[in-house]
């Protein structure tokens, strides 16, 4: 891997096979990530000055960093939290006063959390919208009336179920994405500050490029 | 990666020359054009602001000047923003001027105080103009890396993206001392001259992180020409142990949630940038208190066209300074104190946190500097404290600890103590990481 001459904009980072990998990222890189979770976004009849819950750390700014920029230009206010067992007190209050359109980032330390702070996960996303990621996925299915759709990060490209749950949306004009025995392996395909080679992404699961309902005829990421 | 070079010329030393060293009498105008700009509009728009002008029987029309403003206008405070926020199912205390659609996000305080409130905002809030600002006086300039650990909650990710106004390339990280190695690997890596922020945990973890593998500070640190420190008040020793680092420490505090303070190369107080926001420091019957002299910190916003607070009492105990600092820069500074909360009375004898943590850090069982008052009420016969210990640094016995701690204490402050210890390692838990509460009620 080499790193181009573009100044960065944003240093952030990936994990490469359990390693924590800096990563720069430039002002194009940032907004090629923002417009395709605005394309996810789009898919949803959001309300303008309706919340969102983003439950994220500042190391994960390279996917969540332009999920919040999408989310401003789509006209909606974005709540933080930190992705933290510490931090169930104010997700429990956000969610009860703020009302938001969906929680985004739901991590099983979150959880964890949650319930140790005494409150009900089935109480607190009942109803509700919530992109999880992979650890928190199978423990919110059994919420009560809950659109649980999945939140992938695949190295640092974010892959994103729109409305129709039918795979997670990636950028296929940003990465190349393969197979090999099961997992998945990105490969930057733009001017990105720093280019990624066949990165193993620990993500198993197959490509899918027939249409989505909602539209778009881009790769679509099945877990499994 | 190295940083780009940026030399910084000798009269370069302020990033918004004309605000920062404004004369005090063209800065005491700014602020009353803009006194008299929002409470109008704050009046009409705000509910929580009209509620309580209607009850103090003032109006805004009877405010001419910044004399009237302070003689006249009435106070909020934290409990009033949460009392209308859960009245009136308002998610932002009855706060909000500005139209729907403006707002970008929603930061929040610590709620280390208890309930977190609201802070709404736009995309770029008077935080980031102040922390750019104080950036800038540290030496940070275009074209370099900063390290920040900071949390989400204030303001998001894109609190980071107001940082390109200067052209700092943020690095972020979690505050959690879980990211020491991969900031001791970015610093040799990206050579920052900025971290944004080390609080008392990230300390006690760099010290253990050191020790344990043995890396050279001075040499993670060498590009730094900074550190922000916050959370909490800086202890002697931590700000001793981070110089022994060759890394400089700004001490950093909030103004009362309109803006932060910082300290600047001079280390005289925090600066309060008075274009932002409007201090006062009042005594409990709100009368001014002098410089020098200790009072509450009461702000007002004055580049909030979001939900600004207006006389808004933080319950923060302060000394405040208006004469010109030593660095050029004419705004006013305060020393905090502490919490007014926080202030414990030990048979009528006024004990704050930092008196405490002055005297527990000389000891090496204790130098993480963990505790706790353990206070049912304010007033106590008898000043109870927890105090978290390091059992490989023991010198004794732990019973030998405690009452050669309840020594010490009983003849620094004053009073009778009573100290129970508990591993250090249990009072981290309490969180958030950047500080454990150090009063509780049991």
């Amino acid at each position: 891997m080499s790193t181009t001459a573009i100044h960065p904009a944003y240093v952030g980072r990936y994990i490469d096979q359990g390693k924590i990998i800096p990563l720069p990222l430039s002002d194009r890189d940032l907004k090629r990530q923002e417009e395709h979770v605005k394309a996810v976004l789009d898919t949803f009849d959001f309300k303008k000055q309706r919340y969102g819950l983003l439950i994220s750390l500042m190391s994960q700014g390279v996917t969540f960093l332009p999920f919040e920029l999408a989310l401003m230009r789509q006209g909606m206010i974005c709540c933080n939290c930190d992705d933290s067992p510490y931090e169930a007190g104010r997700i429990e209050s956000i969610l009860r006063r703020f009302d938001p359109a969906f929680t985004a980032g739901v991590t099983a330390q979150v959880l964890d959390g949650i319930k140790a702070a005494g409150f009900d996960q089935d109480k607190l996303f009942a109803d509700s919208m919530v992109w999880a990621k992979p650890d928190a996925y199978e423990r919110l299915k059994s919420v009560p009336g809950i659109r649980l759709l999945r939140w992938l990060e695949l190295g640092p490209a974010l892959a994103l179920e729109c409305r129709f749950h039918h795979g997670a949306h990636i950028s296929d004009r940003e990465w190349k994405v393969e197979e090999e025995n099961g997992e998945l392996l990105i490969t930057s395909r733009l001017d990105r500050a720093t280019p990624i080679t066949r990165l193993k992404t620990g993500i198993r699961g197959t490509v899918t490029y027939e249409p989505c309902p909602c539209g778009h005829p881009g790769a679509r990421i099945i877990v499994g | 990666m190295p940083a780009s070079p940026s030399p910084a010329p000798a009269d370069d030393a302020y990033l918004d020359p004309h605000i920062e060293t404004m004369p005090p009498e063209t800065l005491a105008r700014l602020q009353e054009q803009r006194v008299l700009g929002l409470i109008g509009k704050a009046y009409e728009r705000a509910p929580l602001i009209r509620t309580a002008w209607d009850a103090a029987g003032v109006h805004p029309s009877q405010i001419r000047s910044l004399a009237d403003y302070f003689a006249k206008a009435p106070f909020i405070d934290k409990d009033a923003i949460r009392r209308h926020r859960d009245a009136h199912l308002d998610p932002v205390g009855g706060l909000q001027i500005c139209d729907d659609g403006v707002l970008d996000r929603i930061g929040f305080t610590s709620g280390t105080t208890g309930d977190p409130t609201a802070v709404p905002q736009g995309r770029v809030s008077p935080l980031d103009m102040q922390l750019c600002r104080d950036f800038w006086q540290i030496g940070a300039r275009p074209g370099d890396f900063m390290a920040e650990m900071m949390f989400t909650f204030r303001g998001g990710q894109t609190s980071l993206a107001c940082f390109d106004k200067i052209g700092l390339t943020p690095i972020g990280m979690a505050h959690s001392p879980a990211e020491i190695p991969f900031l001791v690997e970015i610093s040799k890596q990206f050579r920052p001259t900025l971290l944004f922020m080390l609080s008392s945990p990230m300390i006690i973890g760099l010290e253990k992180y050191f020790e344990e593998t043995g890396t050279d500070p001075r040499d993670v640190f060498a590009s730094y020409k900074g550190a922000v420190f916050g959370g909490e008040p800086l202890s002697p020793r931590f700000k001793a142990l981070v110089a022994s680092w060759g890394m400089e420490l700004f001490e950093f505090t909030t103004c009362g949630d309109v803006i932060g303070a910082m300290e600047c190369h001079m280390h005289d107080g925090m600066h309060a940038w008075g274009d932002l926001v409007l201090i006062e420091n009042l005594d409990d019957n709100n009368n001014p208190v002098p410089d020098g002299e200790i009072g509450e910190l009461v702000v007002t916003a004055l580049a909030d066209p979001w939900a600004p607070l207006i006389r808004f009492r933080t319950e923060d105990l302060v000394r405040v300074e208006r004469s010109r600092c030593g660095c050029g820069r004419t705004h006013p500074r305060f020393w905090p104190l502490g919490r007014k909360g926080d202030e414990t009375l030990v048979q009528g004898k006024s004990v704050l946190p930092r008196d405490i943590q002055r005297i527990v850090e000389q000891h090496a069982e204790t130098r993480t500097c963990l505790f706790q008052i353990i206070r049912p009420q304010r007033e106590m016969e008898i000043l109870r404290l927890r105090i978290g210990y390091d059992s490989t640094k023991l010198a004794s016995t732990a019973e030998e600890l405690s009452s050669r701690l309840i020594a010490v204490l009983a003849e620094g402050l004053s009073v009778p103590v009573h100290v129970e210890l508990v591993l250090y390692e249990e009072l981290l838990k309490l969180g958030p990481p950047q500080k454990i509460p150090r009063v509780t009620k049991q």
